[in-house]
């Protein structure tokens, strides 16, 4: 590649100002802060523009406040092309590339990337060889993209693949598999998949298990319930049994009962029969009798009375006898005494009246008397009684009987009652035997006592039935629960697995195929690595013993790029050479990678790069780039006018 | 007159003459790991319905007696339908006396048999695990012994020391078992075994590829083999075991049974420049009803990559897996010369194949081709 012209708009302190370069030797000179360094980066800026935020070129910022503006023209492989970056214009259009030859107008990816597309090196390549600054020592930047560029040496023929390229790919076509930040990373989810379907496939068995239990569970339970349905036949036989053992029983008590109570009926009628109830006393006038039963007493004294009338009957008969004597008395003696005759006769005749008075009180007390004593014999003549205690007794003892009659009767009622209750039961029985019960000339009365507890017997039919009722809810559970086909079968799932397994193994020897890959791949690397050394060593060391007038001619370099020059019987490195002998000597590692890497036609840019060399090195120097210009464009920067002296006729000078 | 006695003879010999089937290692709802999730089931649903067809042949043949030598089943998680379909068509073949050794994969002592055995008709034996059983079938003159897995595994041969009664009777005998001269958990039986036993025919079953009608001592022994293939680990014709035994005379063949055949082909890529051409070759080895497992070899040509769908699309078959084991057309021996990357990294990984190793080495030098 050549570069033929520089052209800012707008960069650093520079304004509107153009260079064109030749082809071989271009110094540039000029004094300090007079812009070489502003150039030479310009052109880097153009290439790969900012490398980041904290680039160095963001120095170069016009202080004005315009925006970087300008653009370079370089050749590279017949092809001119014209490289601007302008950023007043919006990001996606600040760098156009056009080619000049052709003039087309490159795309935005090569834009984009304009420094690898032309140069085929990237910003950190090319500040480590091709462009080299005022304080080169040991001062490379990422060696790693030197690294792999020295490390495709030429002879690959294949300059597109290259070791990161190829490493990048592996690494993706791991992450791919391996990865869990990415989506549908194989290995993650392929472990996912079998870890759900292991425990899918766990729970599938384990309720494959459970439903064999139920099963059994279930089988147990029908048996158990045939069991208990047997136990409750039997048990009801036994209640059957019992039935018609109690209902025999009830025909046999009954019909002793029968015989027992006709008995005792006829042995009440018999005693009713002996008793002769005397039927007078059946309907007592209570009126006549409480009249009979009343004991007159008449407040009358027959005898005084008696008595009393005689005394009056004789009184009256005095007075009656002494009235006569008197009155002839009178008559006879004097008048006067007449009248005591008449008292006496008025006496008389009260008397008589007394005495006749109480003598018909005595004929009507003696007719009174007569009449009630005549009465009563006739109320005891009824009855047949002698006298009034005989009635009594004879009352009394009807009375008796007749309460004895109704106890009796009574007593009869209740064992005709019983009687008949018992015909009725034992009729019942009997019947309810002969159209219920057929067939039961086996069962033996004798067996009463063992059937006789029916609650027993129910009670154990009862808990049968419970025990049945709570087995057919428990067999109709387990049936089912265990009907219940399963969704997913298990041998599909058993199968899913291991797809999945062997997806797994597949993936996994992929995997190992890839690291292996890689792990051969570095290790690889690392021996081209260790190869391009003594390469870059030779080169190395041709090119520094130039420089130095032969001086030195042995020099080692590592794969960290630290050089190191052999001085008597010893390699010395950084802090044993002086700074121009240091800065030779990365020069010459410089020179040594651009000429082992093969980059040859590109141009190298020192940017005040021979500050510290003496005179006879400079020469040196310039005598090596005079040469190496025939092949490669090369471009110095210096504020000492010897290099352009010392050039005058050799090189393009270019003063700022 | 000798001929007549010779007449009679064969004619009571044919009377006596029993006919047998012989069927083995059914594995009915095994795993089909290489199919697809509808193919699988479509294939074990193809297995139950060959065991169907091959019960049928006997009842359309005549058969007497059959003999199931064991693994019925494939495994404990066996589904409800699969076992009402087996105990739907043996109790099917109400005229056949059918008898059953259980395999390693269906022991005696698991729920599957425990399931089974309530339902299956007078007719069929299920051989007990605990001592060998045998059953007489007098008109036929036929004694038949057998005995079944407990568990999945048997270390003690069960057939040593095996004397069967030695009068008029053919004696044949249902085992699963493994016949191998070393130790197997699979009921090791010795051809010794076999030749000692006065056996006139031994079912076997544990192999899955017919073995042939074999003969020892005085004793025939065969595997059936599967009646259908569960895998391309089964290629070939499956079927059962046919024909007729007396105590004179075994006459026995194979009898190819199967729905569809599992079929391996290997196809050479080399010449082939592009992928349609393989397609197209791929395809005049195949047919709609089998199963095809095409293995891709040789060298291919950097162009082709092997692309299973592109492939698989232009097929027309069951069931098609393609495997590439093709290697790509690279010189690694010119290559590990080069003094770049690519060749010290060939010239590395050639360096380090072992015996060990190689299958990895060779993928990754393909990894170095894909790349480079």
């Amino acid at each position: 590649m050549v570069i033929n012209e520089i052209n800012i708009c707008a960069f650093g302190n520079i304004k509107n100002q153009k260079i064109e370069f030749t082809d071989g030797f271009n110094v540039l000179l000029g004094e300090n802060e007079k812009g070489k360094s502003t150039f030479l980066s310009f052109i880097r800026f153009v290439l790969y523009g900012f490398n980041g935020r904290k680039s160095i070129l963001k120095k170069y910022e016009p202080s004005s406040g315009e925006k970087i503006n300008g653009s370079i023209v370089v050749t590279q492989e017949g092809m001119t092309y014209e490289i601007t970056r302008n950023l007043n214009l919006t990001k996606a259009k600040q760098v156009s590339v056009i080619n000049k030859t052709t003039g087309e107008v490159m795309d935005k990816d090569f834009c984009q990337s304009v420094g690898e597309n032309i140069l085929k090196q990237n910003d950190d390549s090319f500040i480590n060889t091709l462009f080299i600054g005022q304080t080169s020592i040991a001062n490379f930047g990422d060696k790693q993209e030197l690294l792999k560029k020295l490390s495709n040496i030429s002879q690959s023929g294949d300059e597109d693949i290259s070791f990161s390229e190829i490493l990048s790919k592996t690494d993706d076509e791991i992450l791919n598999l391996t990865s869990p930040r990415r989506k549908d990373t194989v290995l993650p989810k392929l472990e996912n998949e079998i870890n759900e379907l292991n425990s899918l496939l766990f729970s599938l068995k384990k309720e494959a298990e459970e439903k064999e239990e139920k099963l059994e569970m279930l089988e147990d339970v029908k048996k158990e319930l045939k069991l208990k349905e047997e136990e409750k036949k039997e048990y009801e036989k036994q209640l059957e049994i019992s039935k018609i053992l109690t209902l025999k029983k009830r025909e046999k008590d009954e019909s002793n009962n029968i015989i027992r109570l006709k008995t005792q009926i006829e042995n009440t009628k018999k005693e009713i029969e002996e008793i002769t109830l005397d039927e007078r006393f059946s309907d007592i006038d209570s009126e006549a009798e409480s009249e009979f039963l009343r004991e007159v007493t008449y407040d009358f004294d027959k005898d005084k009375m008696t008595k009393s009338q005689k005394l009056f009957f004789i009184l009256s008969l005095i007075c009656g006898i002494l009235c006569v004597p008197i009155l002839v008395f009178s008559f006879m003696f004097m008048w006067q005494i007449s009248f005591s005759a008449i008292v006496f006769a008025s006496l008389a005749v009260v008397f008589i009246l007394k005495s006749n008075d109480i003598k018909k009180q005595i004929d009507e007390y003696i007719t009174k008397k007569t009449e009630a004593e005549t009465k009563k014999q006739d109320y005891l003549n009824k009855y047949g009684a002698t006298d009034k205690s005989d009635y009594l007794a004879k009352k009394s003892k009807y009375e008796t009987d007749s309460k004895k009659i109704a106890v009796f009767n009574e007593k009869l009622r209740l064992q005709e009652e019983n009687y008949e209750f018992s015909v009725k039961m034992h009729n019942e029985a009997k019947d309810d035997i002969l159209t219920n019960y057929k067939n039961i000339d086996t069962i033996k009365i004798a067996d009463y006592e063992k059937y006789k507890d029916v609650g027993r017997i129910s009670a154990s039919i009862q808990s049968a039935e419970e025990n049945i009722k709570r087995l057919t809810e428990t067999k109709h559970r387990l049936e089912f629960e265990t009907e219940k086909t399963q969704k997913v079968d298990i041998v599909s799932v058993m199968e899913k697995l291991d797809a999945k397994k062997e997806e797994l193994k597949s993936a996994h020897k992929k995997l190992n195929v890839l690291e292996t890959f890689k792990k051969y791949l570095i290790l690889s690397f690392d021996e081209l690595k260790s190869n391009f050394a003594p390469q870059l060593a030779f080169e190395t060391s041709r090119i520094f013993s130039y420089l130095t007038n032969n001086k030195h001619s042995d020099v080692i370099v590592n794969d960290s790029f630290d050089a190191s020059v052999k001085m008597g019987t010893s390699y010395l490195g950084n802090d044993y050479l002086s700074t121009a002998t240091l800065e030779q000597l990365y020069l010459s590692v410089r020179l040594g990678i651009i000429k082992v890497i093969g980059d040859e036609n590109y141009p190298v840019i020192l940017d005040d790069a021979f500050a510290f060399y003496d005179d006879v090195r400079l020469k040196n120097v310039l005598e090596f780039f005079k040469d190496y210009s025939k092949k490669n464009q090369v471009i110095v920067s210096s504020c000492h006018t010897r290099e352009a002296d010392y050039l005058k006729d050799d090189a393009n000078i270019i003063k700022l | 007159m000798p001929d007549l006695l010779e007449l009679f003879r064969r004619l009571l010999r044919g009377k006596v003459m029993a006919k047998i089937m012989h069927i083995s290692d059914l594995h009915l709802d095994s795993k089909l790991n290489e199919l697809d999730f509808d193919k699988s089931n479509i294939r074990r649903s193809e297995i139950k319905k060959s065991f169907e067809n091959a019960i049928n042949y006997a009842k359309e043949n005549g058969a007497d007696v059959m003999l199931i030598s064991g693994d019925i089943f494939d495994n404990e998680y066996v589904s409800d339908s699969t076992v009402e379909f087996v105990k739907k068509v043996l109790n099917g073949a109400e005229n056949i006396k059918i008898f059953i050794s259980c395999g390693n994969h269906d022991p005696y002592k698991t729920d599957v048999y425990k399931k089974i055995m309530d339902g299956l008709n007078d007719n069929i034996v299920v051989f007990s695990p605990d001592a060998t059983e045998y059953f007489e079938l007098e008109d036929k003159k036929l004694r038949i012994y057998g005995r079944s897995f407990a568990y999945s595994e048997i270390s003690t041969p069960l057939l040593a020391g095996f004397k069967a009664i030695d009068d008029d009777f053919a004696n044949i005998m249902v085992m699963h078992g493994e016949v191998t001269g070393s130790e197997s958990i699979y009921n090791p039986i010795s051809t010794n075994d076999i030749s000692e036993s006065n056996l006139t025919y031994l079912a076997l079953g544990h192999t899955h590829q017919f073995s042939q009608v074999l003969k020892t001592g005085n004793t025939y022994y065969a595997y059936p083999g599967t009646h259908e293939g569960h895998g391309f680990d089964e290629c070939g014709e499956k079927g059962f075991i046919f024909g007729d035994v007396t105590k004179e005379r075994v006459n026995l063949s194979f009898i190819p049974s199967n729905i569809r055949e599992y079929k391996c082909i290997e196809i050479d890529i080399t010449n082939f420049t592009v992928l349609e051409e393989i397609a197209e070759k791929i395809k005049e080895n195949l047919n709609t009803k089998d199963l095809f497992k095409i293995i891709l070899t040789g060298y291919r040509n950097e162009n082709i990559a092997i692309n299973e769908a592109v492939i698989k699309n232009s097929l027309d078959a069951f069931f098609v897996k393609i495997y590439d084991r093709t290697k790509l057309k690279f010189d690694f021996e010119k290559i590990k010369n080069e003094k770049n990357l690519r060749g010290v990294l060939v010239k590395n990984v050639l360096n380090d194949i072992t015996a060990e190793n190689r299958e990895l080495m060779e993928q990754v030098l393909e990894k170095i081709a894909e790349f480079f």
